[in-house]
């Protein structure tokens, strides 16, 4: 059997499983989302800018750590099944949009945000008209880094008794059938790119167009 | 009118205002001149309370900004910075939309006065309104910049160095397109810049400050006849002549005497015209000038009219006489801003003008 007659004949376990693995990830990807946004729009304020920077140093650096490690680290505090999963993904994407807002957010030019506050906005017009739709492209690549390993991760989720797209995986390694191996990944892979190509489409409605011209 | 009473701003121990007081009268350019660090650029964000000072009051028109909401205040005054102040993710028609959206005026009315307003500083809606300020030229930028300034029509304009990113060509066309716009709309502006010739260029009246002091405030010709101490003269450039001629605005300086007649008159009175000198007008074209006892000499009266340059009356005397000298011409017939003639000028008369004043 082939990957393909795989999926045809287990259609609906299979669809299942892809829902599972879209459900971690959606989660996980909605919860490192506010937090990092949060958390990146606070470090990046005036008074807070010496944080700021550490925390651009220390995520820059927390991208090392390999994301299988959050995972089973996160095991030791909180057992098996999705909860471990969704909360170690959420942890491991906060990770590149907290590292992009907050950079983002401080390379924002000081004139810039003195032009707007000199014109009358308040400090969370600063942040919403200006601050957030300059800074919109680092913040969608960011996102679109998180998604990308969430999906790639969720995988080894199935480990920890999480379910997803990582059973066939597993499964398939461990009674040796390529087949399953393969109609895995090729799934895995294909959501990661679609995911991406979705996201892409959407900076491009996001991302001011005057944002993208050479000046 | 804005009332400046012993504005101080201290950072630490070091003062960056020192008991400031200073009236800057309605309807004028008032300019806030000096070398860098001495405070203008400080007591310019005071008045829309961007910086907060250590002690002292301001006020417009007898309110005083510290009973103001800021917010408010700040809607309430335009404000020009340098280039970089457009915000590059918004359309033209955004940026100048800035202030009238916090304000809540429908998109309609936003539209319309955003094209009003590019009509204003010359340039086409129908091409500008949707462009990006990265695809504008440094000149468009700056002029969508005093277009966004104005958008809620206000009575008080502050401009932080706007023309200073401008290459000294744009820059001069700049001064003299918003000399141009503000004999219209006569706005209050208070002005901060640290180059001579864009004060004298620009300022009704000119405030020189040092070390977070005023110097000396005037109106700007008394102020550069009448230099209150050493540092205003050596500031003004009073040592090198180019300079000097950097510090004079064309109109103060015209040559008076003369008479404007059509070329049909002319002809008509032939040597009769015996005029000082003879401006040609016909309708609005001027289409020559004939020196006084030129039409004596010559046959047909024609054979005497010499060809000129034109001056803009606010072009200092170094664009006159640079103007002349480029054209190789004797003469610039120098015009206000509506188009009438003020007088002429010409490259001994300025020479005359910087030996008397060099005393």
């Amino acid at each position: 059997m082939n990957a393909f007659q795989y999926l045809g004949r287990n259609w609906p376990g299979v669809s299942a499983k892809i829902a599972q693995h879209l459900g971690m990830v959606g989660v996980a990807v909605a919860a490192s989302l506010v937090v990092g946004l949060a958390l990146g729009i606070v470090v990046s304020r005036p008074r807070l800018q010496k944080v700021g920077r550490a925390i651009i140093g220390i995520t820059g650096a927390a991208q090392a750590v390999p994301s299988v490690a959050v995972i089973a680290l996160m095991f030791v505090y909180t057992g098996i099944g999705p909860r471990t999963a969704v909360i170690a993904l959420s942890i491991y994407g906060v990770v590149p949009i907290l590292f992009n807002v907050s950079s983002a957010l401080l390379l924002v030019p000081a004139d810039i945000r003195e032009a707007a506050r000199g014109m009358g906005m308040t400090p969370l017009q600063v942040l919403v008209r200006v601050e957030l739709p300059l800074a919109s492209q680092s913040i969608m690549a960011g996102l679109r880094t998180a998604v990308t390993i969430d999906v790639s991760t969720a995988t080894v989720a199935s480990v920890v008794g999480a379910g997803g797209l990582g059973d066939i995986i597993f499964i398939g390694l461990s009674v040796v059938r390529p087949d399953m191996i393969m109609a895995g990944t090729l799934l895995v892979a294909s959501i990661a790119i679609l995911s991406d190509v979705l996201l892409a489409f959407i900076q491009r409605s996001v991302v001011s167009r005057g944002l993208s011209i050479p000046s | 009118m804005i009332e400046l009473d012993s504005v101080t701003k201290r950072y630490g121990d070091k003062t960056s205002v020192d008991r400031l007081s200073l009236t800057i009268p309605d309807n004028a350019i008032t300019i806030l001149l000096g070398p860098s660090g001495c405070g203008k650029t400080t007591t310019l964000k005071m008045i829309n309370r961007l910086i907060e000072p250590t002690d002292g009051d301001i006020r417009i028109d007898g309110h005083s900004v510290y009973g103001m909401d800021p917010i408010d205040l700040r809607r309430s005054i335009g404000y020009v910075i340098q280039e970089v102040g457009l915000f590059p993710h918004f359309t033209v028609e955004g940026n100048i939309g800035v202030v009238p959206s916090l304000l809540d005026w429908d998109r309609g009315r936003i539209r319309r006065r955003a094209g009003e307003l590019l009509e204003l500083v010359n340039l086409d809606p129908s091409v500008y309104l949707r462009r990006y300020p990265r695809e504008l030229s440094g000149g468009e930028r700056q002029r969508v910049g005093v277009a966004r300034a104005l958008a809620a029509d206000p009575r008080v304009l502050l401009m932080d160095e706007p023309f200073g990113a401008i290459d000294p060509i744009n820059r001069r066309s700049l001064q003299d397109f918003f000399l141009r716009l503000q004999t219209d709309l006569k706005r209050t502006v208070v002005f901060v810049t640290h180059d001579i010739g864009e004060a004298v260029k620009l300022g009704d009246h000119i405030a020189i400050m040092r070390d977070g002091r005023l110097v000396q405030m005037d109106v700007t010709r008394a102020l550069l006849e009448h230099p209150a101490d050493a540092f205003v003269e050596e500031l003004l450039g009073a040592t090198r002549s180019t300079e000097q001629l950097l510090l004079y605005r064309a109109a103060h300086y015209v040559d008076t005497a003369f008479t404007v007649m059509t070329t049909e008159e002319m002809h008509r009175s032939g040597v009769e015209a015996e005029a000082p000198l003879i401006i040609l007008k016909d309708g609005d074209d001027i289409s020559g000038y004939v020196e006084k006892g030129l039409l004596v000499t010559c046959e047909d009266p024609q054979e005497a009219v010499c060809r000129f340059e034109t001056v803009s009356g606010n072009a200092t005397l170094l664009e006159a006489v640079t103007t002349l000298l480029e054209s190789g011409r004797k003469r610039a017939v120098v015009q206000g801003p509506d188009g009438t003639i003020l007088g002429t000028l010409s490259v001994p008369m300025v020479a005359e003008i910087m030996a008397k004043v060099a005393r």
